[in-house]
């Protein structure tokens, strides 16, 4: 318990560096005050929308202004969609969590028994064959691959809706856009550590009791095979919490990251920093987890 | 975690966060797309509009971007109205005229409704324009109502608008001017409005879920006739090659934005046909003829107009999708010139104009375009860079991010705003004040030009209620403009819209999606 609370003690100033960056860099380039006025809007009718706003005030006091607020729990207004940046950034959450919940099955379902398989398989022509796979999975650009499944199993085939969220049809190929890369990953991972694991004195102990060799290979070979592949899951999935922008552009799939892009371009400062400072606490809570996981794994390893 | 497989427990974690997202999100609502409408009945008629972006608010006086005009379109009734010539015409009222040069009269049509049953009358107007005047609103579109002085109740269904000025575009500000109902906007307050509205437009709200989809259904009280379609459905789906896919695929029945290089593939689609609208916006490369530069010089910029070959960008980049204009103003505008001839394209004598005006070898010189803002822009910057450096300039193109590229009319003074920029402008009065005063006078954001004889025409032009006279002070100030050559004056665009074959519907200059009178076999 100690050690949760010093790791939820240490976000703190992550958090602080994130609450400043974000703030810092999305007026670096400017303020919205053009984007929103018509374009013939004088340059008074201008400088009065600055000053309802308060774009013109020092930029320290803009953000100790910010600072406080959020301490006090609320993320202000969105500039554009006059709403609380909190409810809108609640709205989208649970299409992000199921896109990046989906995604991170997807990969670990198809994965790891695509690794453990090329690992334990004396089989050349077939370990070719994953490995090729898995370089090719990463290699594949998301918007590729999301495009050429929209357009063969939605445009030609018709199978599959081109987008939206709702229903489970919806979900297949958003999940696997943004699973192929971690599918491919994970059994890279998965294979490396199975062929570094099976080589070992406990496993050729395990055989010499007599194991059947699938017990040997699940109980006890692969457990110690997927912390690498519990690290990189879990650090993909916080990465997913951001949002997969390409992703959910494609296939109109309303998550988080449209949320941000949207945000960005038109330049709505309260909205961009609440949902950097949400994306970051998701990422930071997961690595937590994913650190608390290892123990689950390796008794060995400790954390304090 | 004894002998539990650890994989298992990872699954199950999972599992459990994928079901807490499906339990949190997905509305109750019936999917509208990807499964087969054999969910509603044989007689219902719905169609499928795939825009780029959702809407920011269904509050009219709040809208910014399309998507949010072409819902108020839907929901709300506007004062006057543009027919598909854009010609403003009458509709929630049936009369206006000038009383005088200040008082402008507008007569209602009676028996129009809310359809919460508040009656739309003459206080109605009153609460909405007072509603954008109030500068603690923040209402976007204020910039036009400003010469709105105050707005008075003769009587049930009059309303005298009183200006401060003279101000003849008044009828086409009313064009855009989206009446919502007084006792529910004051009831339920200005972001539980912008959420749930409610209007007198032939469809009312049913649905919005942010970033899936806006859903209306026809009111059948509509004054003007209950709508043909029983529903239609505004889907926010950001990527254009999404979009067209929905439209391929049946899930979408109009598509705005249709790349030109898309059509010919969209054409040989049997459910598909390709429908265009001449756009209203004014593409042209600023010039700032206000630094210290070779640009101060009148020949230099018109030999840049000499050198830019219009026509092949409009046949090679645009496909053909655009039409040459010879000043900022487009046909459907009032005050354009149809006299008005464009430079050609003539690079021998932009090189003697260069030569005379004393740089026969060039200049360098910088010019800025956004990249993603307009259709081609990034293309068609760089064919005119290509094409200026035919004629031994040294194009130094930046190309950058809209919200970077607008920020910095505001920000940089004017010696450092760049000396040749990219802009499409489109005006929704349809009239030359807007952009003609935004743009060729001094002290406006985006001006970079000042000729007196042509600012003082066109203030004259804002205040001149004699429409004929009106239209002459314009053309006298494009004539002067043409010579003093402070813009590379381009091409309107073709506005290309892919439609299901069997929707009954066609597209209008001013990018409004009009769907009341829209039907589908």
């Amino acid at each position: 318990m100690r050690l949760v609370v010093s790791r939820l003690l240490d976000t703190i100033p992550v958090l602080l560096g994130v609450l400043v960056i974000a703030f810092v860099l999305v007026r670096l380039t400017g303020d919205p005050t053009l984007l929103m006025l018509p374009p013939d809007a004088t340059p008074e009718q201008i400088e009065a929308f600055r000053q309802r706003m308060g774009f013109d005030r020092p930029l320290a006091v803009q953000f100790l202004d910010f600072v406080l607020q959020v301490l006090r729990g609320d993320l202000g207004d969105s500039l554009r969609f006059h709403q609380p940046v909190s409810r809108l950034i609640i709205e989208r959450l649970p299409a992000t969590l199921e896109l990046a919940a989906g995604g991170v099955i997807f990969a670990v379902v198809v994965g790891v028994p695509l690794g453990v398989w090329a690992a334990v398989s004396r089989n050349r022509i077939l370990n070719a064959l994953v490995s090729g796979f898995a370089y090719l999975g990463q290699a594949t650009p998301p918007f590729w691959l999301g495009l050429v499944m929209m357009l063969y199993f939605a445009a030609i085939l018709q199978w599959l809706p081109s987008g939206g969220r709702g229903t489970f049809a919806q979900l297949i190929m958003p999940v696997v856009t943004v699973g192929m890369f971690l599918v491919a990953m994970i059994a890279r991972l998965t294979r490396a550590g199975m062929l570094e694991t099976m080589r070992r004195d406990y496993i050729r102990t395990a055989r010499a009791k007599g194991l059947a060799e699938r017990a040997v290979i699940y109980r006890h070979a692969l457990k110690n095979a997927l912390i690498p592949v519990v690290t990189v899951t879990g650090v993909q999935f916080g990465a997913l919490l951001g949002g997969a922008v390409v992703t959910e552009t494609i296939f109109a799939w309303p998550g988080v990251g449209r949320l941000l892009i949207q945000a960005i371009y038109n330049r709505d400062f309260p909205l961009v920093q609440g949902v950097l400072l949400v994306v970051a606490a998701g990422f930071v809570l997961v690595n937590m987890l994913v650190d608390l996981t290892y123990r689950l794994l390796d008794p060995r390893i400790r954390l304090d | 975690m004894k002998r539990g497989s650890v994989l298992s427990t990872l699954v199950l974690l999972m599992t459990l966060l994928l079901i807490a997202g499906c339990g949190g999100g997905t509305s109750s609502q019936p999917p509208v797309d990807g499964s087969p409408a054999a969910q509603e009945p044989a007689t219902s008629k719905e169609i499928v509009v795939a825009v780029g972006v959702d809407a920011t608010s269904m509050d009219p006086a709040m809208s910014t971007n399309i998507t949010d005009k072409h819902v108020a379109t839907a929901i709300f009734d506007t004062l006057l109205i543009r027919d598909n010539d854009m010609t403003v015409q009458p509709n929630v009222a049936v009369r206006w005229e000038a009383v005088d040069p200040l008082t402008w009269e507008f007569e209602l049509r009676p028996g129009i409704t809310f359809t919460n049953g508040e009656p739309l009358n003459a206080e109605a107007v009153k609460f909405t324009i007072d509603r954008i005047l109030d500068p603690d609103f923040n209402a976007p579109s204020f910039a036009q109502f400003t010469a709105i002085e105050r707005v008075d109740v003769i009587d049930e269904l009059t309303v005298h608008i009183v200006t401060s000025e003279p101000y003849p575009v008044l009828p086409a500000v009313m064009a855009e001017l989206w009446i919502v109902p007084p006792g529910y906007v004051q009831e339920v307050g200005k972001e539980a409005f912008g959420q749930q509205p409610i209007g007198s437009g032939p469809f009312k709200l049913v649905d919005w879920v942010r970033d899936e989809h806006i859903i209306l259904e026809a009111n059948p009280d509509y004054w003007n006739g209950a709508p043909n379609l029983s529903r239609v459905t505004f889907k926010p789906v950001p990527e254009q090659g999404a979009r067209i896919t929905m439209l391929q695929a049946g899930d979408a029945h109009i598509v705005a934005g249709i790349p030109p290089y898309m059509v010919a593939q969209l054409e040989s689609h049997p459910d598909i046909r390709i429908a265009t609208a001449p756009g209203a916006r004014s593409y042209f490369v600023g010039i700032n003829t206000l630094a210290d530069s070779p640009l101060k010089d009148p020949k230099v910029r018109q030999a840049l107009n000499y050198a830019v070959d219009v026509e092949t960008i409009i046949d090679t980049t645009l496909e053909g999708y655009g039409q040459r204009l010879a000043s900022l103003l487009t046909p459907r505008q009032v005050g354009f010139d149809p006299d008005l001839e464009a430079y050609p394209y003539d690079p021998d004598r932009a090189r003697q104009l260069l030569a005379e005006a004393g740089y026969p070898d060039g200049f360098t010189v910088r010019f800025e375009a956004p990249n993603g803002r307009y259709p081609m822009d990034r293309e068609v910057a760089q064919t005119i860079a290509g094409q200026l450096e035919q004629i031994g300039l040294d194009v130094d193109l930046q190309v950058m991010e809209w919200g970077t590229y607008v920020n910095q009319f505001r920000e940089k003074p004017e010696e450092e705003m760049a000396p040749l920029y990219f802009l499409g402008w489109s005006i929704p009065t349809f009239d030359a004040d807007a952009i003609l005063f935004a743009l060729a006078r001094p002290g406006q954001t985006y001006s970079r030009y000042h000729n007196p004889e042509v600012a003082d025409l066109l203030l004259e032009a804002r205040y001149e209620i004699d429409a004929e006279r009106r239209v002459q002070l314009y053309h006298e100030a494009l004539a002067i403009m043409r010579e003093d050559a402070p813009f590379i004056w381009l091409y309107q665009m073709d506005d290309i819209y892919g439609i299901r074959a069997d929707v009954d519907w066609e597209p209008r200059s001013d990018e409004r999606i009009y769907l009341d009178k829209a039907d589908i076999r």
